[in-house]
């Protein structure tokens, strides 16, 4: 298990965008780290990866994916996790994260970060892929809670007790999108500081912070907006219970120029800071 | 108690096949209606005409939004992606223009989307090493009848009838599309990348059929040797040497060595 010090050591960072390549370059911009969404980068070259190495340089970087479909009854790709290791060996990122999802079956995919029942058996499916994965890529893996619009009747656990006992039983390590906890607790009707408060303290190793579209009767994860407030609150509240975790803002529509969303990021450096004071208090 | 298969078969079926009613495998295990499996549906289609139209802008720009919308949701519906990275979701998209109804009598639409798929396969080939042009110019004389090269992985050749790389420098440029045209003959272009620039020109049919035999492999004096019957053979070596300079200059020659490839 990593020490107290490691799980502080990246601070606060955003996802790292074509659009702000050039500012990342030139400017000293006050981020401490840059997450990169891996399959951006698996390519055999050109500018994506000039731009990567360059800007690597200068910033702590951690791999996000979207592919690995952790979930899914399709057999594990172990071509694509090759690849995702061939990236990490030349990016070395002080992490790797995927989502706790399936993006499809029987060879298709859809592109989309699709629910999982909350059974024993997908459990048990998912906890023995974790596994395979994280000995093929030698280090353990983050997974991530995504938004969602369905649920399974059939469900025989809570979204947050199925993330805890993945993480336990396949000794992985959580990224916890607060917005995602914060879209599906409206979408299905559950309390969301329930759910952050079941995510075990030792195994939540980033946050991630988006923006949403709230239509009235259910919320659509848009990544093209500033983080909403009620999403502020409740990540106020899951710093307060997990203490300092590295914590990014997700962006990926409608992108702002990059000073907008390092003024955003110093509105999370406020909200940590403020509920680690009343820890300290 | 269905299986976790059976509900991500039916559950990926009705997000594919975009109707209504959510199949009886997992009807009575969704909680949370056929309004949750349509957000689904909707942004599974919405996502993927999006990396069309960021893949195919001035196909998108030159169609008209709603065109480009329709003919790329029936190109998602009929062509469901096996691919893990998204950004190869395209490939066969000017095929479908090539069949469509709504596209298939305007020659120049599939061309264009083959032109522009083209510049997405120079934009991230692999990064070669290119040869310089004082490298060339060490070679001793009695070597260069055996040279042998290969080309820059970006290296992308076409063959158009229409005027599809000028829409594409009109987007480029943000200035407005001209009027597609069609050649009463075809002109052949090139397509690569010199450091991190997607470039592209054309080139005189001679000089592309050299540069196809360069690419498979054949020696600089068969090079020439195919050149006889249109060109003078005092000139012959000249035109091909100077070519060659041409691209060493592009950047699109990546190796050379005299005795053929290893």
């Amino acid at each position: 298990m990593e020490t107290q010090q490691a799980r502080r050591a990246l601070g606060f960072g955003l996802g790292l965008r074509s659009c702000h390549y050039e500012a990342f370059a030139r400017d000293d911009v006050d981020v401490d780290w840059l997450e990169i969404v891996s399959e951006n980068y698996m390519v055999p070259g050109g500018r994506p990866l000039w731009w990567l190495d360059r800007i690597r340089r200068d910033y702590p970087m951690v791999m996000h994916g979207v592919s690995l479909s952790i979930g899914s009854t399709d057999p594990l790709d172990s071509q694509y996790l090759r690849e995702l290791r061939a990236l990490a060996d030349r990016v070395e990122p002080a992490w790797i994260s995927d989502h706790l999802c399936w993006t499809g079956v029987h060879g298709r995919n859809l592109h989309d970060l699709l629910p999982l029942p909350f059974t024993e058996e997908a459990l048990d499916h998912v906890v023995s892929r974790v596994r395979k994965v994280q000995d093929t890529l030698g280090r353990r893996i983050l997974l991530e809670n995504v938004s969602s619009y369905v649920r399974f009747a059939n469900a025989a656990l809570d979204e947050w007790t199925f993330l805890a006992e993945v993480a336990r039983r396949a000794d992985c390590l959580i990224l916890l999108d607060v917005n995602n906890v914060h879209v599906s607790a409206f979408n299905h009707g559950f309390d969301p500081v329930t759910y952050v408060d079941a995510m075990p303290r030792d195994r939540v190793r980033q946050i991630h912070l988006a923006g949403h579209d709230h239509r009235g009767d259910c919320i659509i994860d848009t990544h093209d907006a500033p983080v909403a407030d009620p999403v502020w609150s409740l990540y106020e509240h899951a710093i307060r219970r997990l203490g300092p975790v590295s914590t990014m803002i997700e962006r990926d529509d409608h992108i702002p120029p990059l000073a907008e969303l390092v003024a955003e990021l110093d509105i999370a450096r406020s909200v940590a800071s403020r509920a680690l004071e009343g820890i300290a208090a | 108690m269905t299986s976790l298969a059976a509900i991500q078969e039916a559950f990926q079926a009705s997000i594919l096949s975009g109707q209504d009613a959510v199949p009886g495998a997992i009807a009575g295990h969704i909680a949370l209606t056929a309004r949750g499996v349509d957000i689904y549906r909707n942004a599974y289609r919405s996502r993927l005409v999006d990396v069309l139209s960021e893949t195919f802008e001035t196909v998108r720009e030159a169609l008209g939004h709603d065109t480009f919308a329709a003919v790329a949701r029936s190109y998602v519906e009929n062509r469901p992606s096996t691919f893990r990275n998204v950004r190869w979701f395209g490939d066969a998209f000017a095929d479908h223009l090539a069949r469509s109804p709504a596209t298939r009598d305007s020659v120049w639409i599939a061309e264009l989307a083959r032109f522009e798929w083209a510049l997405t396969l120079a934009f991230d080939a692999a990064d070669d090493a290119v040869v310089r042009v004082d490298a060339l110019a060490a070679v001793a004389p009695e070597s260069w009848a055996g040279l042998r090269f290969t080309c820059h992985a970006s290296l992308q050749r076409l063959r158009l009838v229409t005027n599809a790389p000028a829409l594409r420098k009109a987007r480029d440029a943000s200035t407005p599309l001209p009027e597609p045209r069609t050649a009463d003959t075809p002109a052949e272009w090139a397509i690569w990348r010199a450091e991190r620039d997607v470039r592209f020109r054309s080139l005189d049919v001679q000089e592309a059929r050299t540069l196809d035999s360069l690419r498979e492999g054949v020696p600089f004096a068969m090079l020439c040797e195919q050149l006889l019957d249109e060109v003078p053979e005092s000139g012959v070596a000249v035109a091909v040497a100077s070519w060659l300079r041409r691209w060493v200059e592009d950047g699109l020659i990546a190796t050379f060595s005299p005795d053929g490839p290893s």
